[in-house]
């Protein structure tokens, strides 16, 4: 017994000089926060010297595949040899890793000059204050955002400040095949009035000429589409609970997946869930006729196109038009930790706006926006490339402007809409409960 | 006679189930090396076909290639460095600290033993953010010290192992060489050393195979391509959202095997064949 | 049997163990230190990594406790599997290291055979191919209907009702670490005492009972202990296999964790709820460390069990 109360003796004794410690690790972050803020002042000295020191800037991108390393890779070659003065230093990862690196970086003041920030991201960092404003580079046009219609560039505003420049243009697709739709007697979608009621008639037509399923089932992203039809949005205006009073919205979406699953014209859930890559789907598999699990019509066409090896068509999904949205694939920011703030901006700019730079990029990371771009790389474009410019030019007519940037509880939310719809799909819950439970859940990670 | 017989038919039943469930479980590798010989449209399309319909060696080639003007070959080098400093600092410290709290009575030493214990306990995932917090206050970001220095202080882990081994040497050993005129240096080098050797091979082949599977220690500390070890440099392949080359991952995968599976045939007869010749009792 | 402190100034054992140590003590000291107890401060705090912790004392732990159907979830799931899996594995290991051990044909390409699983680790192949195993149209399911004519329609990792039993089928599978283990401990028994118990008529169930058992009683404790204190742990296998899901049926507790910390931004309810793990595994541990000289046999008696 004894050896036991020494061993909790020598825990106890831990924990108290764990609790010293802390008044030290109190101040320690309270230096470091006011390290944070100094660049900003530092910004305007290093701005002179800047043109003839040799500098070097990090760069951290989002990147899994060597092909997207060797599509950065070159740009970097070019910008290089454009600013023989600048180093770039390139670091990359995918996935989970990429937050998971980009949020250790960010805890130790320590992110890259240019930083790559979703979306969903760019209004929380902007509020803890990793990020800084690039209005004063956009003014002095280090980066030159003229000619571009600000539908493009405006996203990347917060509280009416720059704060990330649009890499590129992305919007959600509907795939489908036209060679199975033709073969089961079934138009191709309208490119207006495609209804939630045409859709579920062709699925069925497809099920019963074909005997394959028609698609698979949707998930968060086609709630919010499916949102916005009905002028609601998934977040409040506060952005303190959900957008929606209406539960039957929720209901009424869930009731009728589980009605095409029931009448078994979605692939099952058990296939879905065996999903291990974009390779993998149903749709580029050739096993549905349409492909709406999600995809992006930027990277992912190519690569559907490419697995099927055939033509597919592009469309809006079902409903209004107005669900639809273009979403920025990605932001160029600027650390506040960033000592090079100008050549970081003179990359944004060699990055965004350079010809060359965009022929290499190929429209990988989201399709240019700027006239003058495209115009440079037009003569170059692969018909997939055009049909996604047509169907981005489709989005752009009909849709609406897309919804804030979700707050920080915001993949809390999703995760718990990925649990309920799950138990939904598994018939362990009915869509009326999951709504209610949803709602409850979703408001209270909001509150936090 | 009859006896002999029906053991033998029983060994014979035994050899057969043995070497049998061996085929179950080598079957991930028959898939690997299958799926890495396949077109890359074919390896999810064709997953359940384990002989290719071609061979397709070009797989190897492109993988090789590797990425941002880099080869697969700087990559094993960078590899092999990080992993057999790693090794070397963990053997020598573990076995070291393992020796003090096997066999010295010293003050602390239960102290310091429940605190190691502890280490174990904490998930790793809270330590990242203030880890990462020191390398970076000793800017070793972007070098591999952050991947190197720390194994010179042993393993918690491996600690424990090599406590267990030494504990089951009999102390009268320690006894009488201490007759013998042998110090607590001697008698480390020259008599436990030798005698859990087999225990000793274990920690080097775990540390080697851990060290070289890890990636997420390089991912957080490896920023520049140039210094991407395999384990990285594979996962800098593969992305579920954008088109990836799998044949040439899996074959990566395949290539980034073979050191691990080397050092393990090399090394196993001597964790298993150690002690047993050198006889303890003679 | 006290001593007083000259006593220990004289005590020529102190600086023998202490220079030993140090290498350990040291890396202790630089680069463990400092993480832990940081984390040990974050957990009383509200920290989301991208901005200074706010203290809010033990807030954290109330809203776990209180408040927090989730974690409740993922100590039923973890305990359930450490509760199944990790015995287990242990009696696998020790039955194949034990078979390994006896003089059958090709021993050593079988040992390399059992131990490669565990060389794989990790890795995307190994989802692909528990994918090919145990998915819908994989090996198990047609192995099913070929032979027995079931009709099997479930993809067994990622079914709610068997995602569990399917990690835990996948961690014994990967059984190499401990076997080896076992392996190294079976061959530190001296030949001798068992051929003297072969000359003495003893059966071969005996022998292993009465003196493989005992003399390998401390490299099992090592292999439970590691176990259990693993098998909370667990993280890679269900982040990779299943993410936690579906429906959360295999949030293991370090998932949760992790997903509180990197996912969430809270990273202080997460660093809570390593500690609370640290006390919990930490008083199971020293319960069996308490255990260990009832069944574990030292040839050396050393101060862990006094």
């Amino acid at each position: 017994m004894r050896s036991i109360k020494k061993r909790y003796s020598a825990i106890l004794l831990l924990l108290a000089i764990g609790l010293t410690a802390c008044g030290g690790g109190n101040t320690n972050n309270a230096s470091t926060n006011e390290a944070n803020n100094t660049p900003k002042t530092s910004a305007s000295e290093t701005k002179e010297a800047s043109s003839t020191e040799p500098v070097t800037i990090r760069v951290s991108y989002w990147a899994g595949t060597q092909l997207t390393i060797d599509a950065h890779d070159n740009v970097v070659k070019l910008f290089e040899a454009a600013y023989p003065n600048i180093k770039v230093q390139s670091e990359y990862a995918t996935g989970a890793d990429y937050t998971d690196k980009i949020l250790v970086q960010a805890a130790s003041k320590d992110l890259a000059d240019v930083v790559r920030v979703d979306y969903s991201q760019i209004k929380n960092y902007v509020s803890k204050g990793l990020l800084q404003p690039l209005d004063e580079y956009v003014a002095d046009k280090t980066i030159d955002l003229e000619g571009i219609n600000p539908l493009h560039t405006d996203v990347g505003k917060v509280d009416d400040k720059l704060y990330g420049v649009n890499i590129g243009n992305n919007a959600l697709v509907l795939f489908y095949d036209p060679d199975k739709l033709k073969e089961a007697g079934v138009e191709a979608p309208a490119a207006s009035g495609y209804t939630w009621e045409q859709y579920e008639q062709d699925l069925q037509t497809v099920k019963d000429k074909l005997g394959i399923y028609g698609d698979t089932h949707f998930g968060q992203s086609q709630y919010e589409i499916w949102l916005r039809q009905h002028d609601a949005k998934l977040y409040n205006d506060a952005q303190d609970g959900l957008g929606y009073e209406d539960d039957g919205l929720f209901t009424e979406f869930f009731e009728t997946q589980l009605r095409l699953q029931k009448k078994e014209l979605l692939t099952p859930v058990a296939v879905e869930s065996e999903i291990k890559a974009l390779e993998d789907g149903p749709f580029p598999k050739g096993n549905s006729a349409y492909g709406g699990w999600g995809y992006w019509s930027g990277s992912h066409s190519a690569v559907v196109e490419k697995q099927l090896n055939k033509v597919v068509g592009f469309s809006l999904f079902p409903g209004p038009g107005k669900g639809a949205y273009i979403k920025p694939s990605f932001f160029h920011g600027i650390s506040s930790n960033s000592k090079h703030p100008k050549e970081a901006a003179q990359f944004i700019e060699f990055y965004t706006n350079n010809i060359e730079a965009a022929k290499s990029l190929d429209g990988y990371f989201g399709f240019p926006y700027n006239p003058k771009v495209l115009a440079g790389v037009e003569s170059e474009f692969t018909d997939t490339q055009k049909r996604v410019r047509a169907y981005l030019d489709l989005v752009e007519s009909q849709g609406s402007p897309i919804d804030p940037p979700a707050p920080a509880a915001g993949s809390e939310v999703s995760t718990s809409f990925k649990n309920i719809a799950s138990e939904i799909f598994y018939e362990k819950l009915t869509p009326a409960e999951g709504a209610k439970r949803f709602r409850q859940e979703a408001n209270k990670a909001l509150k936090k | 006679m009859n006896a002999t017989s029906q053991k033998r038919g029983g060994n014979l039943w035994l050899s057969a189930a043995v070497w049998g469930f061996a085929i179950v479980m080598i079957y991930p590798l028959l898939w690997l090396l299958s799926s890495s010989l396949k077109h890359t449209t074919e390896v999810y399309s064709q997953a359940h076909k384990l002989i290719p319909a071609h061979f397709y060696w070009e797989n190897y080639v492109s993988g090789f290639k590797g990425f941002a003007g880099h080869s697969f070959f700087l990559f094993f080098q960078n590899s092999l460095y990080v992993t057999i400093f790693s090794v070397v600092g963990t053997v020598i410290a573990s076995t070291m600290a393992a020796y003090a709290f096997a066999r010295i009575r010293f003050p602390g030493s239960a102290f310091w033993f429940a605190c190691m214990m502890l280490t174990l306990m904490l998930p790793s995932e809270v330590l990242i953010i203030p880890q990462y917090m020191l390398f970076n206050k000793l800017n070793w970001i972007n070098t591999f010290w952050p991947l190197i220095v720390p194994s010179f202080a042993g393993g918690a882990f491996f600690i424990f192992l090599l406590v267990q081994f030494m504990r089951g040497i009999p102390v009268e050993l320690d006894e009488s060489a201490r007759i013998d005129g042998c110090g607590r240096f001697l008698f480390f080098a020259k008599i436990m050393l030798p005698l859990i050797v087999p225990a000793i091979v274990t920690t080097a082949v775990f540390k080697f195979i851990w060290t070289w599977d890890d990636y997420f220690a390089p991912l957080l500390y490896l920023n520049s391509a140039e210094m991407a070890t395999v384990s990285l440099a594979i996962k800098s392949m593969a992305d579920p959202t954008m088109e990836t080359n799998w044949g040439a991952l899996f074959a990566m995968s395949v290539l980034s095997l073979v050191p691990v599976v080397a050092v393990f045939i090399a090394f196993q007869r001597y964790i298993v064949e150690g002690i047993s010749t050198t006889g303890l009792k003679g | 049997m006290k001593r007083t402190s000259k006593q220990w100034l004289r005590n020529p054992d102190m600086y023998a163990g202490y220079a030993f140590i140090f290498p350990w003590l040291l890396g202790l000291f630089v680069f463990s230190l400092f993480p832990i107890f940081f984390s040990l401060y974050l957990s009383f705090t509200d920290y989301d990594i991208l901005s200074a912790p706010q203290w809010i004392g033990f807030e954290n732990f109330k809203e776990m406790f209180t408040d927090d159907p989730r974690f409740v979830k993922s100590v039923k799931v973890t305990l359930l599997y450490v509760a199944v899996a990790v015995p287990l594995r242990l009696c696998f290991a020790l039955a194949i290291a034990a078979l390994l051990n006896m003089k059958i044909k090709g021993a050593r390409a079988l040992r390399s055979l059992y131990y490669l699983p565990t060389l794989m680790g990790g890795s995307v192949a190994v989802i692909v191919m528990w994918g090919q195993l145990f998915g819908l149209n994989g090996a198990f399911n047609s192995f099913m209907r070929s032979i027995f004519g079931i009709e099997i329609s479930i993809s067994w990792i990622t079914d709610p009702s068997t995602a569990l039993g399917s990690l835990i089928v996948l961690s014994v599978w990967q059984f190499g670490s401990a076997m080896l283990i076992f392996l190294a401990g079976l061959k530190q028994i001296p030949a001798s005492l068992l051929e003297a118990a072969l000359v003495d008529g003893a059966s071969a169930a005996y022998r292993f009972r009465r003196i493989t058992l005992p003399l390998l009683s401390p490299v099992i404790f090592f292999n439970l202990v590691m176990g259990i204190i693993g098998g909370f742990k667990v993280f890679s296998e269900g982040m990779i296999l299943t993410g936690g899901g579906p429906h959360d049926q295999t949030l293991f507790y370090v998932i949760y964790l992790y997903e509180n910390s990197f996912r969430f931004l809270h990273m202080g309810y997460g660093s809570a709820m390593a500690w609370v793990l640290l006390l919990a595994v930490s008083i199971l541990t020293a319960l069996v460390f308490r255990s260990s000289s009832l069944w574990v046999h030292y040839e050396s008696k050393g101060e862990r069990e006094a």
